[in-house]
């Protein structure tokens, strides 16, 4: 379904065998995967919780307290939160090259090699054409 | 306590700050400068959260005073779909950015092969889901202020005329921040930046009001959890259907609303963004909704019987003299209200301009014949934008006075995002299979939104459509369309009910006529595009830090334009600009100019895509592809043309020169000949002049001597004469002026009379050899002339023959077309060097014993090649031997 995720690098090699880093970051991106899953598993699992009695006894609370099962929800929620963080700092150290600055610069290679003829940089060449005029 | 004035003032003031705010941003961004933080994921994540509207703001208290912890199911949905950030918003951010997409309708529009029906249809659909959404936010801030105005004394509070201005004022700001110019990357700075202050301060709101409900009015974490318990709600009650169903909703919402969409996709800045936001977001959300449920609580506890739970925010404050509090509480919602409010109408508006209005207006000038000039077009897609506004905020106006403001907030909240969860089938579909078609999208988007519309719109919004008994009964009496009980399923919630139909068979004729339909190029192009988007666009970057831009842009032009006309267009540009550096800001008009000045050396729709690569980091797409494959075609044409006239001219140019070079040559020839007739003009001329002289100079000469002298002069100027009609024949000849008179006579007539001729007065005897029975061939040809040549040949043998005793054999052989005459002598023969030149003019095998002037085979050959024969020399003789060819019947009509 996914053929690339655009985490690896372009020309990046579709092998059984890749280096450990290839490796672990594509086993991070397992993880990305079927972490929705589990916390949606794990926000349903107070479904499952005795709920109030119909026919409740008179002075006798019956179910599950709210409290107990606000705290539930929002541990598991700060529990999800925590993740995010940790596969941000992942994907930080993993996925350079999703995250590494030199993407630009490798689009700035396809569409715009320098010129071969004109060696000096289109700044200088313009600051020198301005002073130039100056002068 | 407050008073309404006071309110007004502080409202006014927010107002005004908050223009301030997108005023200053909107400028920095049109200089090119925007600010370090206005592009970091921190704006990005604050201005995701105009998810949360006045319905979180005032409304999930609300909820939860009425329904438990269902109410953080709106929250639990976004949080997973953030967690799952990197499969699937990643992705919906990267096509966005690289197929330039305004808006979800734009977005399904261009995967499903630009189907302008497929985008009319979600634009449709967005209106109708959001504009009731709208007029909540409008209600909740009338209600809020209704909320101050009873506690006014001094009340002059007038419901409607306050909701009708500030639908005036969110349109007013949405119009001027909005649409203030057309950016090709549809980004409004000055709206972001607005929105990010709002959710800073809704947030903030909540949160002290909860810090206030927790430790100022509860007494501490542990006494609040123990009130919770024994308030109302104190028991974990939820409808497990609804549970998931509302996530699902909400998690399908966040992605799909317009206004979602134009803040995540179109608003992004930097798709590495969703990085940092995929836990910010989450923790935004956790924050809104962590003291939803003390502040339900306490209110419940707190205030009076029968007081609205959806104003507890507002009331509990209010309740306990806390005014400053209260304020900032109605700050809170205000803001809620006012960016969800101005976002949604911005992003609705570009939708019905983009995809309604300018297809209608563009349809109607063609059919006024007008050109669409474009500047033109940029005037009518800003008023057709301000006019969507004002459009989109008039129907939710309009909403609001007609439903009377009466249902509870969460209820149409909920309405609206399930009518716009239908998209969503569509948009996974399109984003991640792709046998997804045109055909399946609408299918599903048509069945989704109409079941929608039966089971929970028409029932829920406008009851008074259907009579009791439809509802109870179904309509015609069929029980399994009852709206809210479709195909017997009874029992569920309505929500519940909506979401499990319209889903189902959404996804069903989706799915179905998806596969059993076929998908044009167009769509399959893009759909590959989008699927395999990480295969096919660039990085992930924006082309953040515009001097990078300009660099990049002035690197391009050089290769285009050349560096001087580069340089000297970037020059003129940055002193129209009057900027400090030295290259100019990549302004919308710069841009503009760049894009024109470029299309003039490598076509429009190149240039535009080349342009939209380097600002905006967008990948080129297939519309882009195929208008400059338009032009390269039409380029192609005009060179092959080209090419075909420079051949042709090259072939000219070649005969010209074969020809100049023939004439060269003939006038060389000429030069030469002249030369040597003038030669042999001389030689005789010379001996004439000096013996003429010796007998004018000297009378006294013996008469022998004046005899032979006389004689001398006699025989030079017969020579001459000779010399004279030779050439004069060879020219006759050789301008094919000559006239043949053809006769039929036998060979052997011709032969002996050649034979006679030849050898009438020869100083010495030559044998000839013939054999007379083969010479019987009747020929029809110009006899004199054959003789002629013959007889040359013959005194050519006797003259030139070295034997003792010459010979001349003459072999005929007859064939059914042509004749063969071999004449051979038992000479030495011709010199080998000099056989290929002894038909040309005055060649002289042995000058020394010359008696003619070398013209005799030359005129032989033109003579047979008239008589449509040939002569030449034949190798392999001990002596001389040249064979003439006739033809027997002689074409005389071809030869002239």
């Amino acid at each position: 379904m996914i053929r690339s995720d655009g985490a690896g690098g372009r020309d990046e090699l579709r092998t059984p065998f890749v280096e450990r880093r290839t490796y672990r970051r594509r086993r991070l991106m397992d993880i990305a995967r079927i972490a929705p899953l589990v916390g949606a598993l794990l926000f349903m699992v107070p479904l499952l919780w005795p709920r109030q009695d119909l026919y409740p006894a008179p002075d006798v609370p019956s179910g599950t307290p709210m409290s107990s099962a606000l705290v539930y929800i929002f541990a598991v929620w700060i529990g999800l939160v925590v993740f995010a963080v940790g596969f941000s700092y992942a994907v930080r150290r993993w996925a350079v090259h999703w995250t590494g600055l030199d993407a630009s610069a490798e689009v700035a290679e396809v569409l715009l090699e320098p010129l071969p003829e004109t060696p000096d940089t289109p700044p200088a060449s313009v600051a020198a054409a301005r002073d130039e005029e100056q002068a | 306590m407050t008073s309404l004035n006071l309110l007004a003032l502080v409202s006014i003031g927010y107002v005004s700050l908050l223009f301030l705010v997108a005023f200053w941003a909107d400028r920095q961004a049109l200089r090119g400068r925007s600010a370090r933080f206005m592009r970091s994921p921190l704006i990005y994540t604050l201005s995701l959260s105009i998810y949360c509207t006045a319905w979180t703001f005032y409304g999930a208290v609300g909820y939860a005073a009425r329904s438990g912890l269902e109410y953080v199911t709106i929250y639990l949905g976004p949080t997973l779909v953030m967690i799952g950030w990197w499969w699937g918003l990643r992705k919906l951010v990267r096509v966005g950015r690289s197929q330039r997409i305004s808006s979800i309708a734009d977005l399904l529009s261009a995967r499903y092969g630009k189907s302008n029906v497929l985008a009319i249809g979600v634009t449709l659909l967005a209106v109708i889901g959001v504009t009731p959404y709208i007029s909540l936010q409008l209600q909740s801030i009338t209600l809020s202020v209704a909320i101050f105005a009873e506690a006014d004394p001094a009340r002059s509070y007038n419901e409607s005329g306050t909701v009708f201005w500030i639908a005036t004022g969110l349109a007013c700001f949405a119009i001027l921040f909005g649409t203030r110019n057309l950016n090709a990357n549809e980004r409004h700075h000055g709206v972001v930046i607005a929105v990010a202050l709002e959710a800073v301060v809704k947030l903030v709101a909540l949160v002290a009001v909860g810090i206030f409900v927790v430790w100022g009015l509860a007494g501490g974490l542990p006494e609040v959890l123990a009130r919770i318990d024994a308030s109302p709600i104190g028991r974990w009650q939820v409808d497990g259907g609804r549970w998931v169903a509302i996530t699902f909703l909400a998690a399908a919402a966040f992605v799909c609303l317009p206004r979602m969409f134009q803040v995540m996709v179109v608003e992004n800045e930097d798709e590495r963004h969703l990085r940092i936001a995929a836990w910010a977001f989450p923790t935004y959300l956790l924050l809104i909704s962590i003291f939803v449920v003390p502040i339900a609580a306490l209110g419940l506890e707190l205030m009076p019987a029968g007081s609205n739970p959806d104003l507890f925010v507002l009331t509990l404050p209010l309740l306990q003299e806390q005014n400053g509090l209260a304020m900032l509480s109605f700050l809170g919602g205000f803001s809620s209200a006012t960016s969800m409010v101005i976002v949604a109408a911005m992003s609705l508006s570009t939708m019905v301009s983009n995809h309604i209005v300018m297809p209608i207006w563009l349809r109607s000038t063609d059919a006024f014949g007008g050109a669409s000039v474009s500047g033109d077009v940029r005037s009518v897609v800003l008023f057709a934008r301000r006019f969507s506004i004002a459009a989109v905020m008039g129907l939710g106006y309009a909403y609001y006075q007609i439903s009377g403001g009466g249902a509870a907030l969460a209820a149409i909240g909920l309405i609206s995002f399930s009518g716009i969860a239908q998209i969503l089938p569509a948009l996974v579909g399109g984003l991640f299979w792709r046998g997804a078609t045109r055909a399946g999208a609408l299918a599903g988007l048509f069945f989704g939104f109409s079941t929608w519309g039966y089971t929970l719109l028409l029932p829920e919004v406008a009851a008074g459509l259907f009579s009791p008994q439809t509802l109870t009964e179904g309509p015609f009496g069929l029980g399994w369309l009852r709206p809210q009980a479709l195909f017997g399923v009874e029992g569920l919630d309505p929500i519940e009910h909506c979401v499990l139909w319209s889903m189902t068979l959404n996804v069903a004729a989706f799915c179905i006529v998806s596969v059993a339909s076929f998908p044009s190029p167009m769509e399959r192009l893009q759909g590959a595009q989008f699927v395999h988007v990480f295969d096919h666009s660039a990085g992930p970057g924006g082309w953040t830090g515009s001097v990078a831009q300009s660099e990049d842009l002035m690197i391009m032009s050089q290769r285009i334009l050349g560096p001087e006309e580069a340089q000297a267009f970037f020059q003129a540009a940055v002193e129209r600009q009057g900027g400090p550096g030295p290259l100019p800001e990549p302004t919308p008009g710069f841009l503009e100019q760049l894009e024109r000045e470029l299309s003039a050396s490598i076509g429009a729709a190149a240039a535009h895509a080349m342009i939209g690569q380097i600002v905006s980091g967008a990948a080129v797409s297939v519309e882009d592809l195929l208008a400059v494959a338009d032009e390269s075609a039409q380029l192609l044409e005009y060179s092959s043309r080209l090419e075909a006239q420079s051949v042709e001219l090259s072939r000219t140019a070649r005969q010209l020169r074969e020809t100049n070079q023939k004439l060269t040559q003939i006038s060389e020839q000429k030069d030469a000949f002249l030369s040597q007739v003038s030669h042999e003009l001389r030689t005789p001329m010379t001996s004439v002049r000096a013996f003429s002289e010796i007998l004018r100079d000297n009378p006294s000469l013996a008469d022998t001597d004046q005899h032979r002298y006389a004689s001398i002069i006699h025989d030079e100027a017969l020579r001459l004469t000779r010399l004279l009609n030779d050439l004069l024949d060879l020219s006759v000849l050789e301008s094919g002026q000559v006239t043949l008179n053809v006769s039929r006579r036998s060979l052997s007539d011709v032969l002996d009379h050649a034979v006679a001729s030849a050898l009438a007065g020869a100083d010495r005897a030559l044998q000839v050899h013939r054999d007379h029975s083969r010479e019987e061939v009747v020929l029809e040809t110009d006899v004199d002339r054959l003789a002629q040549v013959f007889i040359n040949l013959i005194a050519n043998a006797q003259k030139y023959c070295t034997s003792d005793t010459p010979e001349l054999h003459i072999e005929v052989t007859p064939s059914d077309q042509q004749i063969t005459i071999d004449l051979r002598d038992n000479g030495a023969g011709v010199p080998e060097g000099f056989r290929d030149v002894i038909f040309e003019k005055f060649s002289r095998v042995t000058p020394e014993r010359a008696g003619g002037a070398g013209l005799g085979l030359a005129i032989c050959r033109e003579i047979i090649r008239r008589l449509g024969g040939d002569i030449c020399y034949l190798h392999g003789h001990s002596g001389a031997a040249f064979r003439v060819t006739l033809p027997i019947q002689s074409k005389i009509e071809e030869i002239r």
